[in-house]
């Protein structure tokens, strides 16, 4: 491995040792840790928004200036609206970047409501109408109805609908369950896939340092904490 | 203070230090224990062999430090199978503004660019910026969003980007995401060209998925690390993921334990009425 290699596994190992810190307790490292990663994603973040504006505006203006092209000099409008939102700032002009944001809102429904209706309306009705050729084609239009019978609050209705929305109840708990089962995998991914990488060399070198940093701050901690008892 | 005092105090830093050693040890001593393969990863690696000479695969990209462990070996897996077969053209597009790391990170590991050619096989879109909308021009005319891909390159000089124009193209389109954007091209590749997806996710997102699949609107799904191992074992290239099949194993244990633990503790002596 190259010495910028090592020193890159190095660096990004000590700093997930210093976020995992927090386990241990609430400390300065820990901090400077967050407030890196932080920063560090915004200024990624920043630098990816500026080559996007260069990408799919400035280029197209450009292009457009030079052929006399209308639909590609139209991306200045845009560039305006988008500056327009940090009017937001100025006390004078802040009703002008509401302008922008209706006009981002109004856009955004826009493009989505015709595939949402499609996809989560039409489409989840004929997936749950489906033929009850198989087990589980049955148990889904029976948990479907339960389910639905939950939700209808009508006493009448839910007097016919007998012990069914309580079955609905325990299916949509059975849900949440597998939900939060969900969660709970995919946060031991995340550790695993992070203790994967510190335990490839020279990443573990780190470990018995970051170790004996904490056992020297508990044994430095549990004396204070004598001497306070003592004095006391 | 005794040892179970101190135990008692700082249980929190007890339980992460045992988990931290239930993750490590079949880590380094792989226990081997058997990956059974789902249906939803089943069907995305059948659909990946049914694929033509000339399809085209679109790989979206959200994938970021919070959720690389998770999605990136699912992601690297696929591109692996992807670059396997003959004649199948792969365009990578980021709609997350750590995509373009993870993706170049994903065609280093492959070699992709020493087993195929770029700009002929395979192209890279990079980042592009404004969720929907921008898959939304994509599924409309990638031409009119963007002129370059992710390197700077003029689209329209890729040999490979001169037939594809819209979503209509698209053979496939996989996602790989922790975040509601999978949705995105479900309404608008999917609900306005048919074109078949599947999702690679993280296992918050895998239940809402389980709705677009049985409902038939999405043909697979990659289910975090579970299903990366799975697709390893699949395409024949056990990796990462499979390596921690066994320390997710042992941790889904210890939680378990956990559990048990507590209630006993809880009905045995601290129950407090």
């Amino acid at each position: 491995m190259s010495f910028e290699a090592t020193l890159s596994v190095l660096i990004s190992t000590a700093l997930i040792l210093i976020i995992y810190s927090i386990l241990y307790r609430e400390n300065p490292a820990f901090r400077f840790g967050e407030h890196l990663l932080v920063g560090a994603t915004v200024g990624h973040a920043l630098v990816i928004g500026v080559f996007q504006i260069r990408d799919l505006a400035v280029i197209k203006i450009q292009s457009g200036l030079a052929t006399g092209n209308l639909s590609d000099i139209a991306y200045i409008i845009p560039i305006i609206l988008g500056a327009m939102i940090y009017l937001q700032y100025s006390k004078t002009y802040r009703y002008l970047s509401k302008v922008a944001i209706a006009l981002m809102i109004s856009v955004g429904i826009a493009l989505s409501i015709r595939g949402l209706l499609f996809v989560n309306v039409i489409g989840q009705i004929k997936g749950a109408l489906k033929p009850l050729t198989d087990i589980n084609s049955i148990v889904y239009l029976i948990g479907l109805v339960c389910v639905l019978l939950y939700f209808v609050y009508e006493k009448r209705a839910s007097d016919i609908a007998g012990p069914l929305p309580i079955f609905g109840r325990y299916l949509l708990m059975m849900t949440m369950g597998a939900y939060f089962a969900n969660a709970i995998m995919g946060r031991i991914s995340i550790v695993i896939g992070t203790i994967n990488f510190l335990l490839v060399a020279p990443a573990w070198y780190l470990i018995p340092v970051a170790l004996l940093i904490v056992a020297a701050d508990a044994i430095t901690r549990s004396k204070k904490n004598k001497q306070v008892i003592e004095a006391e | 203070m005794s040892f179970k005092e101190t135990i008692s105090r700082n249980y929190k830093q007890v339980i992460y230090a045992f988990l931290f050693i239930v993750v490590a040890l079949p880590l380094i001593f792989p226990l081997g224990l058997p990956v059974p393969i789902d249906q939803t990863t089943r069907d995305v690696y059948d659909r990946i062999e049914a694929l033509e000479s000339g399809d085209v695969v679109v790989m979206g990209c959200n994938i970021g430090a919070a959720i690389y462990a998770e999605c990136y070996p699912q992601f690297v897996s696929i591109v692996e199978h992807l670059l396997r077969q003959e004649g199948v053209k792969i365009l990578f597009v980021d709609h997350g503004t750590e995509g373009p790391i993870f993706t170049q990170k994903a065609l280093k590991d492959t070699d992709a660019y020493l087993r195929k050619t770029y700009g002929v096989d395979f192209v890279h879109l990079g980042y592009i910026a404004g969720g929907e909308a921008a898959i939304s021009g994509i599924c409309r005319d990638i031409h009119a969003l963007l002129k370059v891909d992710y390197t700077g390159l003029t689209l329209m000089d890729l040999p490979m980007m001169v037939d594809i124009e819209n979503a209509g193209d698209f053979t496939l389109v996989l996602d790989f995401t922790a975040s509601a954007d999978s949705q995105f091209w479900l309404n608008q590749a999917y609900a306005t060209y048919g074109t078949e997806i599947a999702f690679g996710l993280t296992a918050v997102k895998v239940p809402d998925a389980y709705a677009y699949y049985t409902a038939g609107q999405i043909f697979g799904i990659i289910e975090s690390l579970k299903g990366a191992a799975q697709y390893e074992v699949l395409i024949g290239k056990p990796g990462m993921a499979v390596k921690g099949m066994d320390a997710q194993s042992m941790a889904h244990l210890y939680y378990i334990g956990l559990i048990l633990l507590c209630n006993v503790m809880y009905f045995t002596g601290g129950r407090k009425k």
